[in-house]
């Protein structure tokens, strides 16, 4: 079961040339995964994040229930209205000042995954929470290559770009493996292919073994001299030490999976991605590309994709908009201004969309990869302008959810019940996720 | 006793100035902060100014509103201006004693090298230039820069990222033949000699990277790696997975500072040379120190009469300072998101990216120059000449510079000088269709003067764009309504007169007289009662100011140095450093400065 690289089509997907020529790619990679429909198909995770809030008179459904006109930021989901739910009414009462002041974007990042307050600092002492998808991570990752993927589409914020009184660290992303730990996004796609399929200048098989065996004593290696160091120095340096030797061991049990699975069916390596693409919808359409990917080829099982990050001023030219986002969702009450924001919004919307149509097209097990994912899509904040951390603009689609509705759950009903709920549909038990009251009521027919 | 008559001397003012002291926070502070109302969390009735130290941190606060006319806030007494500078120099100078008879120098955290500390540690280790953006993933960032050592974390996707990137400068280390043999100072003819060769390269270039003498445990297992690849591909293999190993190692992704055998918890200690000499290298160079500095350093020679301060200026004089333009003044002056402005160019026709790599080139070789000609740090705010190219005076309407190539140009007329001058200042704080005073204002006001506004509550109510009957309103009177706000106006009032002075540069930064047809009006008024008009009469201002804008600077490139923000024990540090530099701060002043200072030098056991 095993295909060369001259079986693909040289102009393959990842060269950021967009969906039109993915899917022929993916359908060549096929046979490789072939072997494992026998097994039950996975249950992956996947969070989408947009910044800065939703324009939400044009995002929600008026009606609850089932058949909900879709509202026109939301309309581009609507080829999946069975496949989703939009949820109403959660909120992160966390990403609230509580005494703490400005810095409403900051703690919307920090608190989306995690339900914690974050310690407001700058750098010193940073502490949020872990987030649901680590969680998730620690037991769905036990299987694959990959405990989890961290990717985005816009690079972190520069210093001075951040919000007041923040690190950068709690905009740059959502992903905290502990509390004290932030994970990196990862914006290029070549890095994020090198995640996935290794160094590959390594092509076949055999060099691609060696090259993790290699790898490995050069593991041991920065293991050793961690637990040396470790022995030397006062108890609040050690935590960092733990953080690096934590790192290790990861790394090392991803080289150990990709060992195994190496030997057990090798997975030929695609084309490599250059890069960067200059524009935003083709540097989606590839990262789009490659998390399908990872969760086809059972890589990983939980996928976080950041299309911006909070107080993101990305600018969008193809929208016709060129004054910055978060800037622009300040409206006050402008029309066009919110006609902008609304564009913006309904850019991201697409792109999920996008994410689903190639999911529900790729056969996996018994369905598709759509039927054994679950998609959590939506902002820290609803109303941008009002940095409000209530109501906020949910959609979950895939699984094994009986979509087609709109629910609206009762005011503070903490998103991190959504969280915790999403966790246990995947198998992942909890007792809690941050400000967690209980499991969601309402998501029905599983 | 001998110290007797000079403790008196010393003691007399300051004892009167204590009893104001008390007497100006019984009547003008304590209505708000006492044990029952506590607001913002201040009860003063405890603090005692005789005894400074305990309640530092308080009395730092105070001394920040105070001084910067923040409290009493506005409608409450206020004590007169006398009253209010003796009481700022009194408490100033309990602190300052205090913390010159016990210093608290602080601690920084482990520090992971980023990802331009380690690009130019490739550089110098190798002398290979590498994209190390394309090589390591961004680095987080706090306090307004990328070095802070509490963000530097550790990820799985950053391990796998520095092991990647190890193997490939290893691998092209060995292969390139030029500049090969300044890093393989041996090549062995003979099989026999292959591993004392290896020894000898690996031992040399372990030195610089782990920036301290090298052991045999170093060696051993950077050896093995060796003789690991040496097995199966011969000498060049064998350094290539050395060389893999070492870049991998923590020992070079790592500073860490180690306390002395034996010192208790929260003592404090002079760090050893070698540690300065690393905070040096990383603090004027973004890199490892160099053979003369690791030199002294083991010698225990660098703190010898006169020896730091010539290997400052040394580093200072040394290309690799280059860093302090575009690292720390990049960050400082937010010059790093240049690349990311869009102007609109149907609205500024004349911007491209041509015009903007020329206003990053101006400024640059502008602060270039205060750094290396030892200017006074006062001449980033008001100097009386540049440096363009026929382009960029063109586009600042100035005659007779002709050619591509950039030159020191002294200005003509004081339309420009100093950076706000500048077209890369100028366009980073507008819109991408119009100026904003608000933005320029708030610029000038966090980074040159070091009073940073608080950020706008979120929903703020819109700009009114026409008067209550109808006529249209100009921005100047739409930021007019707005102020009269009382929750706006505190801010605007400090902001907007900063940015209107600015008004007769257009988004990117060319000269106008009118905007839309309307003239310019460029006048400001202040709070405190200062008038100015225009750019020029703005310069002055900030040059009568300059003591805050040396306290400005001061405290960022402190932060810098140190990469950890600067909390309430580092603010005497920060007062020393501007008193021995002196009201004509020049770069080097500052910088030896701050390399003499107790958190520089020093530590705090843990």
């Amino acid at each position: 079961m095993r295909f060369t690289n001259q079986a693909l089509p040289r102009r393959a997907v990842l060269r950021g040339i967009g969906a039109a020529v993915a899917l022929p790619f993916l359908d060549a990679m096929m046979p490789a995964f072939a072997a494992r429909r026998a097994a039950p198909a996975p249950v992956r995770l996947g969070f989408v994040y947009v910044p800065n809030g939703i324009i939400m008179d044009r995002w929600t459904p008026a009606a609850e229930g089932a058949g909900f006109e879709f509202a026109p930021v939301m309309r581009p989901l609507e080829p999946f209205r069975d496949r989703l739910l939009v949820l109403s009414g959660l909120a992160q009462a966390n990403g609230r000042a509580l005494g703490d002041g400005a810095g409403d974007h900051g703690r919307a990042g920090a608190t989306f995954l995690t339900g914690v307050h974050p310690r407001k600092t700058e750098g010193a002492s940073l502490r949020a929470g872990i987030s649901a998808d680590q969680v998730a991570a620690r037991e769905l990752g036990r299987w694959t290559q990959l405990a989890s993927l961290e990717i985005g589409l816009e690079n972190p914020a520069f210093a001075g770009g951040c919000d007041s009184g923040y690190s950068c660290a709690y905009t740059n992303t959502i992903c905290w493996r502990d509390p004290v730990t932030p994970l990196p996004v990862e914006t290029n796609p070549r890095a994020v292919f090198e995640r996935l399929f290794g160094d590959p200048d390594a092509a076949d098989p055999a060099s691609r073994l060696a090259r993790a065996r290699e790898d490995r004593s050069l593991l041991d290696f920065v293991g050793r001299d961690l637990t040396r160091l470790q022995s030397r120095i006062g108890a609040p340096d050690r935590s960092k030490l733990d953080q690096y030797l934590e790192a290790v061991r990861d790394v090392e049990r991803r080289i150990q999976n990709l060992e195994a699975r190496t030997a057990r069916s090798p997975l030929s390596v695609p084309r490599r991605p250059d890069g960067i693409p200059d524009s935003f919808e083709a540097h989606a359409r590839l990262m789009i590309d490659l998390q399908v990917l990872a969760f086809q080829a059972d890589l990983t099982r939980v996928v976080t994709f950041m299309i911006g990050h909070e107080a993101s001023e990305r600018v969008y030219p193809s929208l016709e908009v060129t004054e910055g986002h978060h800037t622009l969702t300040h409206h006050r009450g402008d029309l066009e201004k919110i006609e902008k924001v609304a564009r913006i919004n309904r850019l991201h919307v697409q792109m999920f969309a996008d994410l689903l149509q190639r999911l529900s097209s790729t056969p996996d097990g018994d369905g598709s990869l759509l039927d054994h994912s679950l998609m959590l899509y939506g902002s820290s904040l609803s109303d941008g302008n009002q940095h409000r951390h209530d109501d906020l603009p949910i959609v979950l689609a895939g699984g094994p959810f009986s979509g087609g509705r709109h629910h609206r759950y009762a005011k503070e009903t903490p998103m991190t019940n959504l969280l915790l709920t999403l966790l246990d549909k995947a198998g992942v038990r909890v007792d809690r996720l941050g400000d967690s009251s209980g499991e969601l009521a309402g998501l029905t027919g599983v | 006793m001998r110290l007797g008559p000079f403790i008196l001397i010393l003691c007399v003012p300051w004892l009167g100035a204590q009893t104001n002291s008390r007497a100006l926070l019984d009547r003008y502070c304590a209505a708000c902060h006492n044990q029952k109302l506590r607001t913002a969390g201040l009860a003063f009735e405890d603090l005692r100014i005789e005894n400074v130290r305990s309640g530092a941190d308080i009395w730092e606060r105070i001394l920040r509103q105070v001084r910067t006319g923040e409290m009493p806030p506005p409608g409450m007494p206020r004590p007169s201006e006398p009253v209010r500078a003796d009481f700022v120099a009194a408490v100033q100078d309990g602190l300052d004693r205090a913390a010159a008879a016990d210093p608290n120098p602080g601690r920084p955290p482990i520090h992971r090298l980023n990802r331009t500390e380690y690009g130019n540690a490739i550089r110098d280790l190798l002398g290979l230039e590498i994209d190390s953006s394309a090589l390591l993933p961004p680095d987080d960032s706090g306090y307004g820069f990328d070095n802070i050592a509490d963000v530097l974390s550790v990820s799985p996707a950053l391990l796998e990222r520095t092991l990647s990137a190890a193997r490939r400068i290893s691998r092209l280390a060995v292969s390139r033949p030029e500049g090969r043999p300044s890093v393989f100072v041996c090549q062995p003819v003979t099989a026999a000699a292959d591993v004392p060769c290896a020894r000898t390269i690996l031992s040399a270039l372990a030195r610089r990277a782990y920036r301290r003498p090298v052991t045999q445990a170093d060696l051993k297992p950077l050896l093995s790696f060796f003789s690991a690849g040496r097995k199966s591909g011969g000498f060049d293999r064998g350094m290539e997975r050395a060389l893999t190993a070492l870049l991998a190692s923590p020992d070079f992704l790592l500073r860490i500072e180690r306390d002395p055998a034996g010192s208790a918890l929260g003592t404090v200690h002079r760090i050893s040379d070698l540690e300065l000499a690393s905070r040096l290298s990383f603090f004027l160079w973004s890199s490892i120190p160099d053979d003369e500095l690791l030199d002294l350093a083991e010698q225990c020679k660098l703190r010898n009469p006169g020896v730091l301060e010539h290997q400052v200026r040394r580093m200072l004089d040394d290309p690799r300072s280059h860093t302090l333009v575009t690292n720390f003044a990049g960050q400082w002056l937010d010059l790093r998101r240049l690349p990311q402005i869009r102007p609109n160019t149907q609205i500024f026709s004349e911007f491209d990216n041509g015009l903007r790599q020329d206003f990053q080139r101006e400024t640059e070789l502008f602060l270039e120059s205060v750094i290396h000609e030892d200017r006074s740090l006062v001449d980033l705010l008001d100097a009386d000449y540049t440096f363009l190219n026929e382009r960029l005076a063109r586009h600042y309407g100035i005659p007779g510079v002709l050619g591509a190539e950039f030159r020191r140009v002294t200005l003509p007329d004081t339309r420009r000088g100093g950076l706000l001058g500048q077209g890369s200042i100028l366009t980073l704080t507008s819109y991408s269709t119009r100026t904003s005073v608000v933005l320029r204002g708030k610029w000038i006001l966090e980074n040159l003067l070091g009073e940073p506004p608080p950020p706008p509550p979120p929903d703020v109510p819109a700009l009114q764009p026409e008067a209550s009957d109808g006529k249209p309103l100009s921005v100047r009177q739409q930021m007019q309504l707005h102020r009269s706000n009382a929750v706006c106006a505190s801010c605007h009032a400090r902001m907007d007169p900063l940015g209107f002075a600015l008004e007769n540069y257009d988004g990117v930064g060319k000269w106008r007289t009118d905007d839309a047809g309307a003239p310019i009006d460029a006048s400001g008024k202040l709070p405190d009662g200062t008038e100015f008009i225009g750019p020029a009469g703005l310069r002055k201002v900030l040059v009568s100011r300059r003591q805050e804008f040396i306290a400005t600077v001061t405290t960022k490139l402190l932060t810098y140095a140190l990469g950890r923000g600067l909390e309430f024990y580092d603010q005497p540090a920060v007062r020393a450093i501007d008193r021995t530099a002196g009201s004509d701060s020049t770069f080097s002043s500052l910088v030896l400065g701050i390399v003499n200072s107790p958190p520089f030098q020093m530590t705090r056991s843990r």
